[in-house]
């Protein structure tokens, strides 16, 4: 008569309770573990709530491999493995579990952030906040550290900050942050050699200073960029233009097929081979629509960055 | 762990409280339970009824104030649910989400 049981929790409700097994995982395996983006983000004001797929944390890049292990043994697993060539280092272990309905970005590296990881992790550690989530304390970025974690996130895929979602949290910041914590940003941005990539939002928060100053990190400020204005596809022309054409086939027919296991997680596939078979048709047609990334990719692949 | 036995005029009722051990996410009729020292036990959910009587259990009310609370919340007799609410309790107490204590720490 009483009903209790195992369901699972909603995606609302997972999330602040994923955030606190992290931070006690963290405690207990003795890893720096920061909540970042996601409900802490929301609660701090600089963006509205709203449902997830996924919790980010950042770990220390020396902390990896131990918090892992960790969450392996408190039942997470990664998540399958893309074998798709990437634009940019792989900067996060996804992990998920049957039991919760989101999965966790275990973050080492953020993009934009061009300063060695390690450096990254301390600026932003020594500024950390604990904020409550389901009643427990939580080691969380602090609000000066979310406005470049987010706009960076942001401008990843609009370096401009053109878009409403950069507008908005430019408008929120402006509201949370003092004066005197906008200048903390605009230094944390210069510790952090994030201040090019970050320079539409730090601009529009009234910090003119960071118009004049250059990146320290010129190799990861190109692979910024050059991310920042990929179109899908890019990644695989990028791949073309780095393979002799007498194994483009093998290439071009790789990025049509993938993994079964890709095919069945992140592209609509099933379990059965005829699933498997109609999302790669999918894919196929999708494929085509493409062609404009690809032809970039190659072509910046093989004649450098274009000019930004 | 011995079951609680609501009608034990022998000794004063123990007074439930909640682990302090726990994250909750809490509403009204539903209630989702995780606890920090077993982090790999699956959250436990608590709907309707048990989502009312986990609000009952306050460090304060023992079995018998409980089964009122309840009682009182849906309108009905409280010899209806007496042992449910005994089981309930019971099995809150096995999973450690709730302590059962001789009397009501001074905190409290």
């Amino acid at each position: 008569m009483i009903p209790s049981g195992l369901a699972r929790p909603t995606a609302q409700e997972a999330a602040p309770l994923v955030h606190v097994l992290c931070e006690r995982v963290a405690q207990a395996s003795g890893s720096r573990v920061l909540a970042i983006k996601g409900p802490v983000v929301a609660m701090q004001g600089l963006r509205a709530p709203r449902v997830s797929a996924d919790v980010d944390v950042l770990v220390h890049p020396d902390d990896l491999d131990r918090f892992v292990a960790a969450m392996t043994a408190a039942g997470w697993h990664g998540a399958v493995e893309t074998t798709a060539p990437r634009l940019v280092r792989a900067h996060s272990v996804n992990l998920l579990h049957d039991h919760w309905p989101v999965g966790i970005d275990v973050h080492h590296h953020f993009p934009g952030f061009l300063a060695a990881d390690g450096d990254v992790f301390d600026a932003l550690w020594e500024r950390r906040a604990r904020i409550e989530l389901a009643g427990v304390p939580v080691s969380t970025a602090d609000p000066v550290s979310q406005v470049a974690i987010v706009g960076l996130h942001l401008l990843r895929e609009d370096a401009a900050g053109e878009g409403a979602r950069v507008a908005d949290l430019v408008e929120r910041a402006g509201q949370v942050l003092s004066p005197s914590d906008l200048d903390e940003l605009l230094d944390l941005a210069v510790r952090t050699d994030s201040v090019v990539p970050l320079r539409p939002v730090l601009v529009r928060l009234g910090l003119e200073r960071a118009a004049t100053i250059d990146a320290t990190h010129p190799a990861e400020l190109a692979t910024w960029f050059d991310r920042a204005g990929a179109r899908p596809g890019t990644v695989w022309g990028r791949q073309l233009s780095q393979t002799a054409w007498w194994r483009w086939p093998q290439v071009l027919w790789h990025s049509v097929r993938l993994t079964d296991a890709e095919i069945a997680t992140y592209h609509g596939g099933g379990a059965t081979r005829r699933e498997l078979a109609r999302a790669r048709r999918r894919r196929l047609r999708k494929g085509l629509g493409l062609v404009p990334g690809i032809l970039r990719g190659y072509l910046t692949g093989r004649h450098g960055h274009p000019s930004r | 762990m011995d079951p609680i036995v609501l009608d034990d005029h022998r000794a004063p009722a123990p007074v439930w409280r909640r682990s302090p051990a726990l994250a909750a996410i809490e509403a009204p009729s539903r209630v989702v339970l995780l606890h920090l020292d077993h982090i790999d036990v699956p959250a436990r959910i608590l709907e309707d009824t048990s989502a009312v009587i986990w609000h009952a259990i306050d460090g304060l009310r023992d079995s018998a104030a409980i089964v009122s609370a309840v009682a009182d919340r849906f309108g009905i007799d409280e010899d209806i649910i007496r042992d449910q609410v005994a089981r309930f309790l019971d099995d809150l107490r096995a999973a450690e989400l709730v302590e059962a204590l001789a009397s009501i720490p001074e905190a409290a």
